[in-house]
């Protein structure tokens, strides 16, 4: 029964089927009553006429009974009585007033009695079995009911044959899909699709053209990443054997040092690299952010780096609104474009981050005063890897398109405009307001 | 022997000019194809090591440019990208050797050495004269009558030098630059002091001066050495 179920539910086939023939079962059922009910009151009315008939025909000189048909199966006899001269039988009441009814006789079978008075004034009672007639009106609701059932196995086999062709081309479709490789998926056609099952199949296929992307973009990932691990690992390597080449220890110490910034810059590579990874697959956490308390935060960490280059940070809070997503996701973008700014600024040049409300949407500038980034190469820099052709800071590239992939993944938009106040450029962060309002 | 290092990371480009450096390669260093071709421009290098991806363009270029002039120089490509493509196309543009990073700097010294002996027509890794011979790899250097000795690294330069070209007369500048790269200071007397500190091991006929043009080894002497 279990199983049954569970397949009328998966198979449009089976569903179709099942329900369809409890419907026809059912109108079937419906109309075959219906017709009974028509026909017993037919057959009735009409056999109360043969009654009113015959009592008319009736005479006092007639035999007392007699026989209107031979089938004794179906005992259609009509009796006539004439109770003031014969003994009529002892289950009809000796004094009937004029009309039909329908008695027991005491034989068990039922009868349908006409009691009325003959022209000359005679009583007469006719009777006839009631049988005859349900028989008849048994019969005309079952030659209703017949052509239900012919035709049930008709529509049932209909339904199967359309229902499969229908579903031929969901077939190949599902062979053709079958039959894809998983790294370049192609699209399905949607000409031999019944009209129904298009969205479906357009739906299907927009999300391979999605898959198709992802994929592309993630083997030039792993292709570019491969090629940026093998600059420091390259460095690392040469340097660790400056080290055994090393004649003095003072030389010896020295290129410690140098091997130390290798190192560094692998294991900055590597928690990039890391960082990129748990963006696209760690879940998120949904924070109340408080703008203003990230923004010193984030300030905080890039001081170090400021202070080594004589960078000038500041902090400029416009507006200290409430943000709701991942404070770690927040904290990434703010980290990575302040690094950014504070590694490509000359000494002497100044940091801003400043939050505002613009349109109301929460909006974090990091505004520097470096050699900015032409305008063509704006949407390039947030590819990962990529560096401005001729620049001399060694980064892995790797900045920009964290907090771009950061900024999707919160539902922000990261963007790089001009500083109207002509040197360097503005990276803006924006983000729709929380609901609730914070006081400053 | 001087090198150009063509090699836009600073980490790896100061790294592998301290490592040349230490094994006696004069090096110099350049980070984009415009300031390597003005170092091409301006003094002769008997080899150059080139990075493919330059922050102005790519490496193949210059390579094609020098090929296209008919310049002979050994060219070894230096690069991360591993695809065997890549490595067919930088050979065919007319490179001599492809290593990929990271590499090992001994092999790729060795893998220096090899090129340049090839352009030079020697097919024995030693240099020799009949007189002094002396082994690039390992920077021994023996006469008939001397045991193998190692040489220091600048003595073992500019007796290099001048074996790879017995008979030609090395001026004080050429010697030079052949042994110091860019901003290593040049010690006034230094090759006067190299060329004594080389007689007085192998012998003082060994190295000969010609007063006012250079210092030369004599022209190849068959059955000897």
């Amino acid at each position: 029964m279990n199983r049954w179920l569970r397949l009328s539910k998966r198979s449009i086939q089976t569903s179709l089927l099942v329900q369809i023939t409890w419907v026809v079962l059912g109108l079937g059922v419906l109309t075959t009553g219906v017709a009974f009910g028509f026909a017993y009151a037919e057959a009735q009315e009409f056999q109360d006429d043969m009654l009113r008939q015959v009592a008319l025909l009736g005479t006092p000189t007639m035999n007392p009974t007699f026989d209107a048909g031979q089938d004794e199966e179906n005992d259609a006899r009509i009796r006539v009585f004439v109770p003031a001269r014969q003994n009529a039988p002892d289950w009809l009441p000796p004094r009937l007033a004029d009309g039909f009814y329908t008695m027991p006789a005491t034989d068990g079978s039922t009868n349908r009695v006409y009691a009325t008075h003959a022209r000359n004034g005679q009583r007469l009672v006719i009777v006839q079995s009631t049988q005859s007639r349900n028989e008849v009106a048994w019969d005309s609701a079952l030659w209703t009911f017949l052509p239900w059932l012919l035709f049930l196995p008709i529509l049932l086999w209909l339904i199967v044959h359309i229902v499969r062709h229908e579903l031929l081309s969901v077939r190949s479709l599902s062979a053709k899909l079958d039959q894809q490789i998983t790294d370049r998926l192609e699209t399905l056609p949607v000409e031999a699709v019944p009209e129904e099952i298009v969205p479906f199949v357009d739906a299907v296929n927009r999300m391979m053209l999605r898959v198709n992307l992802a994929v592309v973009q993630q083997k030039r990932f792993i292709a570019d990443a491969s090629h940026e691990l093998r600059t420091p690992l390259t460095a690392l390597s040469l340097q660790a054997q400056n080290i055994e080449r090393a004649d003095t220890i003072d030389a010896m110490r020295q290129r410690v040092v140098v091997l130390r910034t290798g190192i560094d810059r692998a294991r900055q590579l590597t928690s990039q690299l890391l960082d990129l990874a748990r963006l696209q697959y760690q879940e998120q956490r949904r924070d109340t952010i408080r703008v203003g308390e990230l923004a010193r935060d984030s300030l905080a960490g890039v001081l170090p780096l400021a202070e080594s280059r004589s960078v000038d940070l500041r902090l400029d809070l416009h507006a200290d609104p409430l943000l709701q997503g991942d404070a770690a996701i927040l904290q990434l973008i703010m980290h990575n474009v302040l690094g950014n700014a504070v590694k490509y600024s000359h000494p002497g040049e100044s940091v801003t981050l400043r939050t505002s409300l613009i349109d109301n949407k929460v909006t974090i500038d990091v505004i520097d005063q470096g050699d900015g980034i032409p305008e063509d190469q704006r949407q390039q820099v947030f590819q990962p890897f990529y560096r401005l052709p001729g620049n001399a800071a060694t980064g892995s590239g790797l900045g920009l398109a964290i907090a771009h992939e950061a900024a999707d993944r919160l539902g922000g938009k990261l963007t790089i405009l001009s500083n109207p106040k002509g040197k360097g450029v503005i990276v803006r962060y924006q983000q729709p307001q929380a609901m609730m309002s914070a006081d400053v | 022997m001087r090198l150009l290092l063509v090699e836009d990371d600073v980490m790896i480009g100061e790294a592998a000019t301290q490592a040349l450096r230490d094994a006696a390669w004069a090096v110099d260093w350049v980070r984009d194809l415009r300031n390597a071709t003005l170092a091409l421009g301006g003094s002769e290098y008997d080899a150059i090591l080139l990075d493919l991806g330059l922050t102005d363009g790519d490496g193949s270029t210059l390579l094609q440019q020098l090929r296209a002039k008919n310049n002979r120089i050994p060219i070894i490509i230096v690069t991360a990208r591993d695809l065997a493509s890549d490595r067919i196309r930088g050979l065919d543009l007319g490179a001599d050797d492809y290593v990929i990073k990271p590499f090992d700097m001994d092999e790729l010294m060795a893998r220096l050495r090899a090129v340049i002996r090839r352009k030079d027509g020697n097919a024995s890794p030693i240099l020799s004269n009949g007189i002094v011979s002396l082994d690039p790899a390992t920077h021994e250097a023996w006469t008939a009558n001397t045991e193998r000795m190692l040489l220091p690294a600048r003595e073992f330069a500019l007796l290099e030098i001048l074996l790879l070209k017995p008979g030609k007369i090395h001026s004080r500048e050429a010697l030079e630059t052949g042994i110091y790269g860019w901003g290593e200071e040049i010690e006034s007397n230094m090759i006067d002091y190299l060329v004594h500190a080389i007689r007085k091991k192998l012998g003082s006929s060994i190295i000969r001066n010609v007063r006012g043009a250079g210092w030369y080894v004599n022209v190849s002497v068959p059955n000897a050495g």
